[in-house]
């Protein structure tokens, strides 16, 4: 339940959310202590925290830990700015135009909810199994959260922005440029977030193609060597780049944005 | 700002500085002797527009399918001729199809039947000699207080060094100053409402269409707001076109008073206002002659047989 902010609402809720993330870790690290499972089921925090500063030190198959961090992030990055430099035009149009809206959405609504493990094979197919393919196929999974959403975003723009715009004898295309666009901002960056959260998934798969590298392979090789504490190791790395990545467009959206959520 | 000035030689136009005709036999009230109440629908004694005439012309409006006669008739057969330069409210219960004459007179949506007409010609779609101010005040959030209220003439490309010294102006006139680089989301409904009312006002629009702009204020706040109104009006000379339900915004601020049936909206009464100008609120009313337009709009209203 939302109640109206009190001063000190925020501290008090990093606080808590802080407490809860300590308390869990300390009765994972008792959990370890007292032996109550088999390190090879769950590994304690202390063992990954081992392992972490050995493959930071030795990587991990010849390859350093930052490079599994960046090359991941690289492809990611790569696919997430395709993602929102086709897919916020592409859904702003399709929003403007019924026509366009009406050919499109059939493919939109099609690929959305593909499972898209399901276009490796065509993917390595048509293009190999290099770097595109990866990237390609976080691009799809991102791309279409980002269409539908920001094509949703101009329909929630309310009627009275638009008469005010048409008494005050705003143009068509100021009407798009000064009132459509600035008020869908807020909802092209949810849907933004959303789709980065949704791409970010896609990462185990896109590195399931002939990687050598990267966050997700090193959790999938890492596991047919019975390593649980490097696939642990791995997830919470992925879990906690993705938080970041979250975090990076919040802030981002709260100086493009400032007005979000305050109307 | 030329065509804003009364022409001394017309009959009509007098000088706001003459004051009102004085009806020697009527009894004083409290705001002073009565004005001669003629039965001449013409402007009031103040600067005008001539442009500012309003005409709806058996006007009907039906949402839905109109071709087969279906869906829902909201205005029939309503007719008034509005004279420039006059405040006029159009009071009426909800679902009386007000504020789709508005948006008929605003060119939002075109009427099924009649026509409505400003200035010379019939109105076809919105335009920047009709100001409009909502219920809601629908600032852009993304542009300071300032920048809302020249928003009209950013759009229109007019020079920025006249669009600052006229927002300088309107921004005393509806007592925003100080918080011209404020965000809206800063401010109360009511200081919303003043930057609404600043942003149509700027590029001093021969008509005025407003549809309850006050509806979602507190009862202070909404006085203090009738009294900014009638303040930039008396200075500007537009023609005022004002929607509410509220039987004494009705009569604080209007000349005429039209009351409007519940739905299909036709007009049931066209009332002058006898009470003087300037107009103080807390002595209006205690005025007999406010009492007594009161109880015929407040029987309009609830009788529908009363209509004529």
């Amino acid at each position: 339940m939302i109640i109206p902010g009190q001063a000190g609402d925020r501290r008090r809720g990093i606080l808590v959310s802080l407490a809860s993330v300590t308390v869990f870790v300390g009765l994972w690290w008792v959990c370890g202590r007292l032996k109550l499972m088999s390190p090879l089921i769950l590994p304690p925090p202390q063992e990954i925290w081992d392992s972490a500063l050995e493959i930071l030190e030795l990587g991990y198959h010849q390859t350093p830990l930052w490079r599994h961090v960046g090359v991941s992030l690289g492809r990611a990055l790569v696919a997430f700015a395709l993602a929102v430099a086709i897919g916020v035009p592409l859904g702003l149009a399709m929003g403007l135009f019924p026509i366009l809206s009406s050919a499109l959405e059939p493919f939109v609504q099609f690929f959305r909810p593909l499972p898209k493990i399901a276009l490796i094979p065509l993917a390595i197919l048509w293009l190999g199994i290099g770097e595109v393919s990866k990237v390609f196929l976080i691009f799809l999974s991102t791309l279409f959260t980002v269409v539908v959403g920001s094509a949703a975003s101009v329909k929630g723009v309310g009627l009275g922005k638009l008469r005010l715009g048409a008494a005050l004898g705003a143009t068509r295309l100021q009407l798009i440029w000064k009132f459509i666009l600035p008020a869908s901002l807020p909802e092209i960056f949810t849907s933004v977030r959303l789709a980065v959260g949704v791409g970010w998934t896609t990462l185990i798969a896109a590195e399931m193609v002939a990687a050598e590298s990267g966050m997700g392979w090193m959790v999938m090789n890492a596991s047919s060597y019975m390593r649980t504490d490097i696939v642990m190791l791995g997830i919470i790395l992925l879990g906690l780049t993705g938080y970041l990545l979250d975090y990076i467009l919040v802030i981002i959206e709260r100086f493009a944005a400032p007005w979000a959520g305050k109307e | 700002m030329a065509a804003f000035d009364a022409s001394k030689d017309s009959p009509l136009a007098m000088s706001c500085c003459q004051g009102p005709k004085v009806n020697p036999a009527a009894p004083e009230g409290l705001n002073g002797p009565y004005p001669v109440d003629d039965g001449s629908f013409g402007p009031a004694p103040r600067p005008f527009n001539p442009k500012g005439a309003v005409e709806f012309k058996e006007v009907g409006h039906r949402y839905g399918d109109s071709k087969h006669g279906g869906g829902t008739e909201a205005v029939a057969d309503f007719s008034a001729k509005i004279a420039a330069g006059s405040l006029v409210c159009l009071l009426g219960p909800s679902g009386c199809g007000k504020s789709t004459l508005l948006n008929l007179l605003a060119g939002f949506e075109k009427p099924t039947k009649g026509q409505v007409l400003v200035g010379e010609g019939a109105v076809t779609k919105p335009g920047p000699d009709r100001g409009v101010v909502f219920q809601e005040p629908n600032l852009l959030p993304w542009r300071k207080v300032l920048g809302n209220i020249t928003l009209g003439p950013d759009l229109a490309g007019r020079p920025k060094d006249e669009t600052l010294a006229k927002a300088k102006r309107f921004v005393e006139l509806t007592g925003l100053t100080g918080f011209e680089k404020h965000a809206p989301y800063e401010l109360s409904g009511g200081m919303k409402q003043r930057v609404a009312l600043a942003r149509a006002w700027i590029s001093e629009p021969p008509i005025m269409v407003m549809d309850e702009p006050f509806g979602a204020l507190d009862a202070q706040t909404r006085v203090s707001m009738q009294e900014l109104l009638l303040d930039v009006w008396e200075k500007t000379g537009a023609t005022i076109l004002f929607v509410t339900h509220d039987v004494d915004e009705a009569l604080f601020l209007a000349d005429r008073i039209l009351v409007m049936t519940p739905r299909p909206g036709r007009l049931a009464r066209d009332l002058q206002s006898p009470l003087p100008r300037p107009r103080i609120y807390e002595s209006l009313v205690v005025d007999p002659d406010y009492a007594l337009l009161k109880r015929e709009i407040l029987l309009a209203m609830r009788q529908p047989e009363y209509v004529i």
